[in-house]
């Protein structure tokens, strides 16, 4: 055995027998591999004083100190301040017997002060992000000020979660779904218990869910199956009624208080309950939420289509494909700009866009693209597109590419990193390469993604979500071209370049003989979120 | 009795989980632990006035505790032993060495639970709470002994390279 080997053996052996599962054997041997061996002993030392720090940390008050011991407790237990550094002079005890009474008192409460400023309730604000649930959907969110703004489809680590208006649908990973109505401040403790401090919730708690738990300042409601709604004001005054199944309450020493059933429902404050019937209806459910959801989308849906009329109406535009008002057997792709030439779709499947009705290409196979002829050279360009990436699979995947690269020639992609990335050729580093933007956690959500390049300024930039995310002026530029080009993929060259096809898709692309500026990007992303 | 009672009690509290921590490092169970500590605390009042304030307190109480400990010991059958005496008086006597950094250690541990991943502190939660046994653990979670043990190891060996990680930012390790 070398060294790591064997303080590998004293680390396995000693949480052995901390967990009480040590043979004679295995016994003998950590015996043997401590005796002489300073290291090891440290190492033993080490996860000896963890394990006790832990189970002391977890043990509930009053348990360990104090029990066993048969001092009597007198009526007028002194109470002595604990607080460090207290100026406070308490009389000295004089009989023995009561103030060891007061050390067990005191030990308790010191204990019960540790404990809550300890490992029971972890930080809200954690610093491992590890995520309990997605934002399913959400209409009209606002959320609070210095807080990121959450999008659908987004993880939700665990933590505070707060909204100060609108609603918002968490699924979490346990198969609990719950909607919640702002304002609301919430912390999300795991994927099976959330805390909530102000707000109203509805929760849905399906088979592998069940035992889903909703703490607020009375009782922990505790779901056992299916649906209940619950909220707790401002002042902390809490209600809950069930709607479907059964609920129980349990108190914050895990006894239980009370079960309820369906349509009974009860309201609790600083500990003082009473049985309400029959209400809860006030709450959003989840068919509610879908027709506020569909009207928030058809909102949506009908902003961008007014915005879509205006930029075909735009002298600038040489493509506008929308992938609407598109069947199922086109393999035409209609441009929206009056005299654009269309596209050609190649093996990509039409399938559903942003909104439900919306179409969109899927772009899956290798081979799937669409092709476009656009004729003339510009002096500057716009490419803009709605794209719903679902893998990063190649080390380029292909948002528009000219077939070859001659100069003026364009190509605009996304690294495996997610860097976004547009290429003149022009000689020398052709390329403007954003920070990588695109996160695993974005795969799957709709992004906007934007290019810009001038030649009068020499400026080439990128946005993701209307945010600027690489910005770079040239020297010189070519005039641009972009002649034959396709959408999601690469014309093979014959040349073994590695495959640069899109793995997601793609539900509206533009392009501008002009640079928007970043004001209209902005707009753009405004109107198709 | 003419020390001063509030700031005796004050030093006799801080040093509650070193002194567990000292205990179960020398009969690594919690149950006896938690009576050696019971009795120590007891002795260390009724010894109060042999302490000298200004000395390092801690250290005081794990000297106390260990006799305590090794009155125990005494008590337990060969095979219930696990340390020979050259080890455990090592033991002993390095652990109230590393007593005094105990309560920084505590204060860094606390934290590195609260970063863990939700599963993880949860097995920690399971395994930590009075009563609980990884065999338990194991009946319940569908898994070998083995398994649990494993993945308690792996939690507490990422713990502890956490709180060093902690100490040396602070500048302490």
């Amino acid at each position: 055995m070398n060294r790591h080997q064997r303080l590998a053996r004293v680390a396995k052996l000693t949480c052995d027998l901390l967990d009480d599962r040590l043979s004679a054997a295995g016994r003998e041997e950590l015996n043997h591999l401590l005796r002489g061996d300073p290291e090891a002993c440290e190492r033993y030392l080490e996860l000896a004083e963890l394990d006790a720090a832990l189970a002391y940390e977890h043990a509930p008050a009053g348990l360990p100190i104090g029990a066993g011991t048969a001092i009597p407790f007198p009526d007028s237990t002194p109470s002595i301040d604990t607080r460090r550094g207290s100026r406070r002079r308490r009389r000295v005890v004089r009989n023995t017997t009561i103030a060891a009474a007061a050390i067990v008192v005191l030990l308790f409460n010191g204990f019960l002060l540790r404990r809550n400023a300890g490992m029971e309730r972890p930080d809200p604000e954690p610093s491992s992000l590890s995520a309990v649930a997605v934002l399913s959907r959400a209409v009209e969110p606002q959320w609070p000020q210095g807080s990121l703004p959450l999008e659908e489809g987004d993880a939700v680590p665990e933590g505070a979660f707060r909204l100060r208006s609108g609603l918002a649908q968490l699924e979490f990973f346990s198969g609990a779904t719950v909607i919640v109505e702002g304002p609301a401040e919430l912390v999300l403790v795991s994927d099976t218990e959330i805390e909530c401090r102000e707000g109203r919730l509805r929760a849905f708690v399906p088979e592998p869910a069940r035992g889903f738990a909703i703490e607020t300042p009375d009782y922990k409601a505790v779901d056992l199956g299916t649906e209940f709604s619950l909220s707790v004001g401002s002042d902390g005054r809490s209600e809950v009624h069930v709607a479907d199944g059964e609920v129980r309450l349990d108190n914050y020493e895990g006894k239980e208080l009370r079960r309820l059933t369906t349509g009974a429902g009860i309201r609790a404050r600083s500990g003082v309950f009473e049985s309400v019937l029959n209400g809860g209806n006030g709450f959003v459910d989840r068919r509610r939420f879908l027709e506020l959801a569909n009207a928030d989308s058809e909102t949506h849906y009908r902003s961008w289509q007014r915005q879509r009329d205006a930029f075909a109406n735009d002298p600038s535009t040489l493509v506008l494909f929308d992938f609407e008002n598109q069947q199922p057997w086109d393999r035409q792709l209609a441009n929206r700009s009056v005299g654009g030439p269309g596209g050609a779709i190649v093996g990509a499947r039409w399938t559903e866009g942003r909104w439900p009705g919306k179409g969109a290409l899927e772009f899956k196979r290798i081979t799937d693209r669409v092709r476009l002829r656009v004729p003339g050279s510009f002096d500057a360009l716009t490419l803009a597109a709605w794209v719903r990436i679902e893998g990063l699979d190649r080390w380029l995947s292909s948002l528009l590419l000219t077939d070859g690269f001659d100069p003026g020639e364009v190509h605009w992609q996304i690294s495996d990193k997610g860097e976004l990335i547009l290429g003149i050729s022009s000689g020398e580093t052709p390329n403007t390469v954003s920070p990588p933007v695109i996160h695993p956690g974005d795969l799957g959500r709709w992004m906007h993604v934007a290019a810009t390049l001038d030649r009068k300024t020499g400026a080439v930039t990128h946005y993701l979500d209307s945010e600027l995310v690489a910005e770079e002026t040239r020297d010189s530029m070519p005039p641009l071209r972009l002649g034959g080009a396709e959408i999601g993929n690469w014309q093979a060259q014959g040349k073994g370049h590695p495959l640069r096809s899109l793995n997601g898709r793609i539900d509206e692309f533009v392009i501008l003989e002009r640079a928007l500026s970043a004001e209209e990007i902005r707009e753009l992303h405004e109107a198709g979120r | 009795m003419k020390r001063d009672t509030e700031e005796f009690i004050e030093l006799l509290t801080g040093a509650q989980s070193p002194v567990f921590g000292y205990i179960v490092s020398l009969c690594h169970d919690h149950a006896r632990a938690k009576d050696i500590l019971q009795e120590t605390n007891l002795t260390l009042w009724r010894k109060a006035e042999d302490f000298e304030p200004g000395t390092n307190f801690t250290a005081w109480a794990c000297r106390t505790a260990y006799f305590h400990v090794l009155n125990q010991r005494r008590k337990l059958s060969r095979e219930q032993l696990v340390f020979d005496e050259e080890v455990f008086d090592y033991l002993a006597e390095r652990q109230e060495e590393r007593a005094e950094g105990a309560e920084a250690r505590l204060a860094a541990l606390r934290r590195c639970v609260a970063a863990l991943p939700v599963r993880q502190r949860r097995l920690v939660e399971e395994r930590y709470r009075p009563g609980a046994s990884v065999q338990a653990i194991a009946r319940e979670q569908g898994k070998t002994e083995g398994a649990v043990s494993q993945a308690l190891l792996r939690i507490r060996s990422a713990l502890q390279a956490c709180v060093e990680k902690h100490l040396a930012k602070e500048g302490i390790a």
